[in-house]
């Protein structure tokens, strides 16, 4: 037979060792590059909740100009801007707020505090809690 | 095997003296300069050698230390003026014996640490182009380019952080001065002491000069807002020269696991 043409079993073989390489090599794409500047910096994801307002997960974008920290939660959707930023390197203490609104249309003001955890990772998280003015509960992000 | 390759990430992972070969003792010579004056950052026209690295120290005054770690913890306000957050997480890294260090998973030795990188490196000139090169042999066996044809660095959208950064060079008479500007935040930018600490906001001034013929004197003043209070300069030191050729030198090919600073390793 030419080997230009498989048998069809053949080629299923050939085409499943693909798809599983191919998806091995999407799974395993190596360590994430570390960001070594500022700690904050970065996209974070992760869980806040329970609420009757807003979703269990919560996506937080921060970043450092030298001067304070500067973010926001939730971005697209609650688009909720972070202020009062800080971080206490004492125990390397996050705490921020944030004003959204309920369903209502009343104003919802947030208030984040947690801890960094595994600092020198790249994939650091802050673990804490929330609060709001009716609400509070576990926050737990990761950095991405 | 293993304490082979432990060994070999000793010398990627600490700014020690070159462990490549020995160096040889070249003679005492004046500063080598071209034929339009400038001065020759390399090997003379049919010579060889290349700068042997060493243990060159980023602080801004003179400090005790241990190998890359510095020997009072409480001294560190003497290497650089760090803000409160910057200054935390130097001592972190160093009280964990810098076990996070990108340098040691083979992230690009930029910043200072290139000229304290062991294996060495070259300055290659190349005034028909109007670039400086500066190829590591160590780390990655990566390079650096220095434009030294006027042009700007790029703003606004146009910086792409980079390792090595947008380097433009030129001459003050004998000393050769780089600005660059454009990191990325990957890499840690000294191997001594190490784990200082910047930010994407860094612009560095580099200036380099051959006092005499096997030195080369290496300064850095680190202008970053995002990680200390002021600009600072850190104290020169010198790069001695040897005359043995550089050797290829690929850290993944050796260092495929991070070997920390105490000797353990880090997977």
């Amino acid at each position: 037979m030419s080997r230009l043409l498989w048998p069809a079993t053949e080629m299923r073989k050939q085409m499943l060792l693909s798809v599983v390489l191919a998806l091995a090599c999407l799974v395993y794409s190596g360590p994430a590059a570390a960001q070594e500047g500022h700690p904050l910096k970065g996209s974070w994801m992760g869980t806040w909740w329970p609420s009757q307002i807003h979703a269990n997960e919560v996506l937080v974008v921060l970043n450092w100009n030298g001067k304070s920290i500067t973010g926001t939660l939730n971005p697209g959707t609650d688009n909720m801007p972070i202020k009062n930023a800080t971080l206490n390197p004492v125990g390397w203490v996050v705490r921020f707020e944030a004003d959204g609104k309920d369903r209502a249309g009343n104003l919802v003001t947030y208030v984040v505090e947690g801890k960094i955890e595994n600092l020198g990772l790249p994939n650091r998280s802050i673990t804490g809690t929330w609060k709001s003015q009716k609400e509070n509960g576990p926050f737990k992000i990761s950095r991405q | 095997m293993r304490v082979l390759v432990a060994i070999v990430a000793v010398a990627v992972s600490l700014s020690a003296p070159s462990l490549a070969q020995p160096p040889a003792k070249p003679p005492a010579a004046p500063t080598p300069h071209w034929p339009d004056g400038r001065v020759n950052l390399g090997p003379v026209p049919g010579g060889k050698g290349h700068w042997n690295s060493g243990p060159g120290l980023l602080s801004e005054t003179p400090i005790k230390m241990a190998g890359a770690f510095l020997a009072d913890p409480s001294d560190v306000d003497k290497a650089a003026p760090f803000q409160p957050w910057a200054k935390a997480l130097f001592l972190y890294r160093q009280a964990t014996q810098a076990k996070d260090d990108p340098h040691a998973r083979c992230q690009g030795p930029a910043g200072p640490r290139q000229f304290t990188t062991p294996y060495g490196l070259e300055i290659v000139d190349q005034p028909e182009l109007k670039r400086l090169l500066i190829l590591s042999a160590g780390g990655g066996h990566s390079w650096r380019t220095i434009h030294m044809d006027g042009r700007p660095h790029p703003t606004g959208e146009d910086v792409n952080p980079t390792y090595y950064g947008h380097s433009v060079g030129h001459w003050e008479k004998e000393t050769l001065v780089i600005d660059t500007v454009g990191f990325n935040e990957r890499f840690w930018m000294a191997g001594r002491p190490v784990g200082m600490v910047h930010t994407d906001q860094l612009h560095m001034i580099e200036r380099i000069s051959r006092p005499d013929f096997n030195t080369l004197r290496y300064e850095a003043t680190i202008d970053d807002p995002g990680a200390y209070t002021r600009p600072w300069t850190g104290q020169a030191f010198n790069i001695p020269w040897t005359t043995a050729e550089s050797e290829e030198f690929f850290c993944t090919d050796n260092n495929r696991y991070g070997l920390q600073h105490d000797g353990s390793i880090a997977k």
